[in-house]
């Protein structure tokens, strides 16, 4: 009799936890590194929206610092035996995800016709398509633009819908936007910047057809294209037109966004919230990155980050990360990634959507920067180059630049230096990596 | 027989301390004495890019190091850091524990404002901080510009960089440097003073010779730990500069930072943390050997 009830319970039990383990979702941990208004509230929507509308995956985002910091986490994460489902890495830790091999490929889940990719952008599909592979999902894709203070432009007597085409002419209208207290251009030192700059002039940042056709051995950023960039930084300095503001983005935005700097660079990523903290104090416009004078318009390079899939995992667990991998690719999701932050609709499709037609008409701005990646030609230099050791390439190129604006090294100088610190990595990686 | 039983008694006392001792030994074991020798191991290495070691290098990254301009750069930098927050923060600290140390009304809320910094994190202050420094916007130009000094670039001019970074680390650390003075000072005992009132003695000269040495054992542990602890600072560089404008706040942790996180290169990083540990250590040791000897203990 006894045994007969334990047996019962046992059995129960059982059922109960089976049906249970039936309904539970599935849990997919996802890192992020998207900070600010855009990881809290924009991404966490996001998720929360695709969690309540099925019931067979619950994605948890961690937002785990910038992207260095992700990466770094996620190294350890690898190392420790513990990697989440999904990380997310910026596009140039494209090359070093490859080689640390801790990443599912998405190719076989392409190959067995569960997502047509048909309609991606096409510059943005083979940024991360790598001797044939999709590697990762492209999530946030930006390039960088002009920002510009129309108030300004009209104060100086500039035409304020005639952004500055040239680096002469961008160089003359912070001249003439410049003085009490107020400066023409507003910069600091980041590496992204120097790299699209060299893509505008069509300039290879390594060697190698831009480590694409081979490993990169060399760097080459201290070419004549990359001296002009850094010239042209100090030109603007000896016209005392250029605000630095070292290696903080934040100054810069409160600089620019209080309307003390008349033009910038920022990413097409920062749109949407860079608008809502101007509010009504000046009117802004954006523009295509500047070309040097009589230079044909080479194009820009996909920036941002991309998602991946982390190796040893379930197959139920893997195949639920590759739900919300397909789910980020929709034209609906797209859409709702352009309109909320300005990063680019990946899916062509997206551009159909009443949402966005209506943000093109009533804001043109989200328009300029897919306007740029469609006019860039595509060329090994705006490819992108791919290196390991990027993170590193963009703290010389960085201590480069606030060399110069610092008028303690000329162009040439600061950029032979950084060369030469950078080609002694790659060398280091390459032996690292067996490459 | 009986030296035999003494030998098993002294084994089990020992056992005994080493089971009360046990939560404490584990937690170094694991978080500092193991990392320390896989440090040190890591030194002799060359690594790839997952830290994980390829190659014995014998001391190759040592001669490396003492041949590079850099580490001696950062160290200079390191030894500037120490210089300007450890004195600057402690002559700072006396007074005002000296006046929160005074039987006033609203005492408590005056200590309160000094101490309160304690409450707040070093990244919270870091990133307070960099925002009064900010160059068009930030609040502390607006205020050296109405007592007419020309607005400076705090955080983007590598002659000022440090020493803004300075300041934000001795505004941090004052109300702990506060809290143990005010400690001290009212383990002080009245008589002490009030004999030496007595016979003559002016304020100046209670402080000199009265204060001041009853202080001294406070004062030798907060130059000892804050000197540590100015060796081994990392956020506010993280947040405030990221150890630019070039390279002119990049401490000896920062540039282990750099090399083992962003530039994968955890064998010679690993032997920059070893030297630092040298360093502090041997610091540590001078300090106790001589400056003690200033120390009065009551």
């Amino acid at each position: 009799m006894k045994k007969r009830h334990l047996i019962l319970l046992v059995v129960t039990v059982l059922l109960l936890s089976l049906s249970l383990s039936a309904y539970a979702k599935v849990k997919v941990e996802f890192w992020h590194g998207l900070g600010g208004h855009t990881g809290s509230h924009i991404l966490q929507q996001f998720i929360d929206d695709f969690n309540a509308s099925q019931d067979e995956v619950e994605v948890v985002a961690v937002y785990q610092g910038n992207y260095d910091d992700t990466l770094n986490k996620y190294r350890l994460a690898v190392q420790a035996g513990t990697p989440p489902h999904l990380v997310h890495v910026y596009e140039i830790g494209t090359r070093l995800m490859i080689d640390l091999d801790s990443s599912v490929s998405l190719q076989p889940f392409l190959d067995r016709g569960d997502l047509e990719l048909d309609y991606m952008v096409e510059n943005v599909l083979s940024y991360y398509t790598i001797d044939g592979q999709l590697y990762s999902m492209p999530f946030n894709t930006s390039n960088p633009i002009i920002y510009y203070n129309k108030d300004m432009f009209r104060e100086a007597g500039l035409d304020p819908e005639k952004p500055p085409v040239t680096f002469e002419e961008f160089r003359e209208y912070a001249k003439l936007m410049t003085g009490d207290g107020k400066y023409g251009f507003g910069n600091y030192a980041y590496g992204w910047y120097f790299e699209q700059l060299m893509a505008v002039q069509n300039a290879e940042y390594v060697n190698n057809g831009n480590g694409r056709l081979g490993t990169a051995t060399e760097a080459t950023f201290n070419s004549e294209a990359g001296v002009r960039i850094l010239q042209w930084f100090a030109d603007m300095m000896a016209d005392g037109s250029y605000l630095h503001t070292g290696r903080d983005s934040g100054a810069l935005r409160s600089a620019f966004v209080s309307g003390n700097v008349g033009m910038r660079l920022g990413s097409t990523g920062g749109l949407a919230s860079t608008m809502a903290d101007i509010g009504d104090r000046f009117e802004m416009g954006v523009a295509f990155l500047p070309v040097p004078e009589g230079m044909e318009r080479g194009g820009v390079i996909i920036g941002g980050g991309s998602i991946w899939m982390a190796k040893g995992h379930p197959e139920e667990e893997i195949e639920a990360a590759w739900k919300f991998l397909k789910h980020l690719t929709s034209p609906e999701s797209t859409a709702y990634w352009h309109v909320n932050t300005g990063y680019f609709p990946i899916d062509r499709r997206a551009m159909e959507l009443d949402e966005v037609k209506a943000l093109h008409e009533e804001f043109p701005h989200f328009r300029t920067a897919i306007d740029q990646l469609e006019a860039s030609q595509v060329t090994p230099a705006t490819q992108g180059a791919v290196i390991g050791v990027f993170p590193e390439a963009r703290q010389a190129v960085e201590v480069a630049i606030e060399q110069v604006v610092l008028g303690l090294a000329t162009p040439q100088e600061a950029l032979d230096e950084a060369a030469a610190e950078v080609t002694a990595a790659i060398r280091r990686y390459n032996i690292q990596s067996g490459n | 027989m009986r030296r035999k039983r003494i030998r098993s008694k002294g084994m089990r006392s020992l056992l005994e301390a080493l089971l009360y001792l046990a939560p404490a030994l584990i937690i170094l074991i694991v978080f500092v004495f193991y990392p320390l020798i896989r440090s040190f191991y890591l030194s002799l290495f060359e690594t790839n890019f997952m830290g994980q070691p390829i190659f014995f290098n014998g001391i190759e990254h040592y001669k490396t190091l003492i041949r590079s301009t850099r580490f001696w750069n950062s160290l200079r930098t390191t030894g500037l850091y120490t210089i300007y927050t450890v004195p600057v923060a402690l002559s700072l600290a006396i007074p005002i524990a000296l006046l929160g140390n005074l039987r006033i009304r609203g005492i408590t809320f005056y200590r309160t404002v000094f101490i309160c910094t304690i409450a707040v994190s070093t990244s919270i202050s870091s990133i307070i901080w960099t925002w009064m420094f900010f160059p068009t916007t930030g609040v502390v130009n607006d205020i050296i510009g109405m007592i007419g000094i020309a607005p400076k670039r705090w955080l983007q001019d590598p002659s000022v960089a440090l020493f803004a970074v300075a300041i934000a680390t001795i505004w941090k650390g004052m109300g702990l440097n506060v809290l143990f003075l005010l400690a001290g000072l009212q383990g002080i005992p009245e008589e002490l003073v009030e004999a030496a009132r007595i016979d003559g003695a002016n304020g100046w000269n209670v402080f000199w010779n009265i204060t001041l040495p009853i202080l001294s054992p406070t004062i030798f542990f907060l130059v000892v730990v804050g000197t540590i602890d100015a060796f081994r600072s990392f956020a506010p560089v993280h947040i405030m500069t990221r150890g630019g404008p070039l390279r002119s706040t990049t401490v000896l942790v920062y540039s282990i930072y750099q090399d083992a996180f962003i530039n994968f290169n955890f064998g010679f990083a690993s032997a920059q943390a070893i030297t630092l540990f040298l360093i502090i250590l041997a610091l540590t040791l001078i300090q106790f050997r001589y400056a003690e000897r200033s120390v009065h203990y009551q």
